[in-house]
């Protein structure tokens, strides 16, 4: 269940705009959130996400521990951790790793170093920040159910983890090459 | 939603997945589905004269009685008097008597299990209205007396189905083809588009071209002096489906727009009519499909304003928010019967001009997969929720 931005659906005209204002009373709660469970709810599986997956995606996020790491559904239910890549791991190293999931789904998340030109600043000294990217590997090799399973559970993956730049569905490794990636780095939209 | 929550360790769900050309049903989690029945059903109406001997004709009291004929082998029979007919208009359910019996007919016949044992998921068409999918809510639990259902959009089924939450579903089927925009895992209902410009129209075509040729189609029923009389569309039916079998052999969309003289290098397809009549196809296997891309040169249409496959996929993109256009160009999914014909997905592709995945062709029925998954049960509307809500629940869950 999620409130849909509204640019991209159009049942959230319908939908009073009370989320601003102060919520009178109890009564007026209950019709708020009645709301939202009738018009915004999304297609998905059911699958939940172990607090694990969250914890060691903040201490990619915050403390910088590791580089990337990698997702699997665990026994179709839970969507934990796998495997966590050491911090001075590059993306080639990543790509390596991956060539283990030539027939397996899989998620990841990428902790991607990206030089970003500093406005006013001097020419020479561009500025290297992390950009955080979320990857469904969903290989054309891999069976169909484990590919409905992780398509239909990457809502739930992508509402639990806050703060991702951008979003990348692969289905082969031209997808993920780092020139693509780089690529998607750079142009706007989510 | 406490306590009603759909559960239990067997789900065994039904996937029923409709069509304009067939109706599937199945198991969920089976790689195929138990029966494909096709969507015509024929209607015969049958007159029941009350004999009255008074002798006066208006005194005749003449009830009418509708039998329907479902299923492969019962449709090709040569009937008199016998009407083709759909319960599917625009990929809805329209005729909702013929769909009931067509249900009845699946559950009897082909699932031959009691209904209110399992739970039954359905496709439904992305741009179905909330009247129908209540409606179809009600049947389901009222008649059958199912103890949980679903709905799910095809087309999001048809992006799972290929690993991904986000792209554009290009469904280029009997009746219509598609541009249907999935972000999420949600159909953006506002920006679809849709053109007549698919399987149905390519028999017409056909048939067309066929008889311009003046090749005679004859149907099985008329060859060894079988003499019934038919009506248009019970002939039409049976007339389909032989140009449907020279449409897949013969026909082949070429790469790059239609071109009389490279075309005619292009090997030639010889083709045999069930009576016999043969001959070799050149050009004009390629020109009848052209049409799909190019409805400019459509015979017999001057100066149409149709929209050709790759105009369908740019016109919905372009509707929808700039900022998840390059992620629904980055995953171009075609699915449907017509994109079968040989080089649909290599001139789309090209025609967009623009990378596309490979592009791989899954009945939505696989797609019950999703049914097949434990974790998928506490999404079900449960015969309880449903005894609770009514038949609005069916908004409320399904998205």
């Amino acid at each position: 269940m999620k409130v849909v931005r509204s640019n991209m659906c159009w049942r959230v005209k319908c939908y009073p705009r009370t989320g601003q204002r102060k919520p009178k009373g109890r009564q007026f709660c209950l019709k708020q959130f009645v709301f939202v469970r009738t018009y915004f709810i999304k297609m998905s599986s059911g699958v939940s996400v172990a607090s694990e997956a969250k914890t060691a995606y903040d201490e990619v996020k915050k403390d910088k521990k590791y580089r990337y790491i990698i997702y699997h559904i665990k026994d179709e239910r839970v969507i934990d951790v796998e495997h966590k890549g050491p911090r001075p791991s590059t993306y080639e190293n990543f790509i390596e790793k991956l060539q283990n999931y030539k027939s397996d789904c899989r998620y990841c998340v990428f902790d991607f170093p990206v030089s970003v030109s500093v406005e006013g600043g001097q020419k020479s000294s561009p500025m290297t920040v992390d950009r955080l990217i979320l990857m469904m590997w969903c290989p054309e090799s891999s069976t169909i159910k484990q590919k409905m399973l992780y398509s239909s559970s990457y809502d739930a993956l992508k509402k639990s983890l806050v703060g991702i730049y951008k979003y990348v569905q692969a289905c082969d490794f031209d997808e993920v090459s780092k020139d693509v990636v780089e690529d998607t780095l750079k142009r706007g939209g989510k | 939603m406490s306590g009603g929550v759909y559960g239990g360790d067997e789900v065994g769900a039904l996937v029923f997945d409709v069509g304009h050309y067939s109706f599937r049903a199945g198991y969920a989690g089976e790689d195929s589905p138990k029966a494909e029945i096709p969507t015509m059903v024929g209607v015969v109406e049958e007159h029941l004269d009350a004999m009255d001997v008074d002798g006066g004709s208006q005194l005749r009291d003449i009830t009418t009685q509708k039998k329907y004929m479902i299923d492969t082998t019962s449709i090709h029979v040569a009937r008199k008097g016998m009407e083709m007919t759909s319960f599917l208009k625009d990929g809805m359910i329209e005729d909702w008597d013929i769909f009931e019996k067509m249900m009845d007919y699946v559950f009897t016949r082909h699932i031959r299990s009691a209904p209110h044992e399992h739970p039954v998921l359905m496709s439904e068409a992305p741009w179905n209205v909330r009247g129908k999918r209540e409606r179809l809510t009600e049947l389901m639990f009222e008649k059958y007396n199912i103890p949980a259902f679903f709905l799910v959009k095809n087309a999001v089924l048809a992006a799972f189905a290929n690993g991904r939450s986000t792209g554009i579903i290009v469904d280029s089927g009997a009746s219509q083809t598609s541009a249907v925009p999935v972000h999420d895992g949600y159909v953006l209902t506002q920006a679809i588009v849709k053109s007549p410009l698919a399987g149905d129209f390519i028999t017409m075509q056909c048939k067309q071209y066929l008889e311009d040729q003046e090749i005679e189609i004859i149907p099985a029923y008329m060859i060894a002096g079988k003499v019934v009389t038919l009506t248009y569309f019970g002939y039409f039916f049976l007339l389909q489906g032989i140009i449907q079998d020279f449409q897949s052999s013969v026909l082949q969309i070429s790469d790059s727009p239609y071109d009389k003289e490279t075309v005619e290098n292009m090997p030639t397809v010889h083709y045999e009519l069930p009576h016999g009549y043969n001959l070799d196809f050149s050009s004009e296997r390629f020109q009848i499909p052209e049409a799909l891309f190019d409805p400019s040169n459509i015979k017999g249409v001057p100066g149409t304003t149709m929209m050709g496959a790759a105009q369908v996929v740019t016109t919905s993109v372009g509707m929808c928010d700039i900022d998840v256009r390059p992620s629904l160009y980055g995953s171009v999914i075609v699915t449907g019967g017509n994109s079968l014909l040989t080089g649909f997905t290599d001139r789309l592709n090209r025609d967009l001009s623009a990378k596309t995945p490979p592009v791989s062709y899954i009945s939505n029925m696989m797609t019950g997969i999703l049914a097949s998954l434990g974790t998928f049960q506490q999404m079900w509307i449960s015969k309880q929720e449903y005894d609770e809500g009514g038949k609005s629940q069916v908004e409320r869950k399904c998205p």
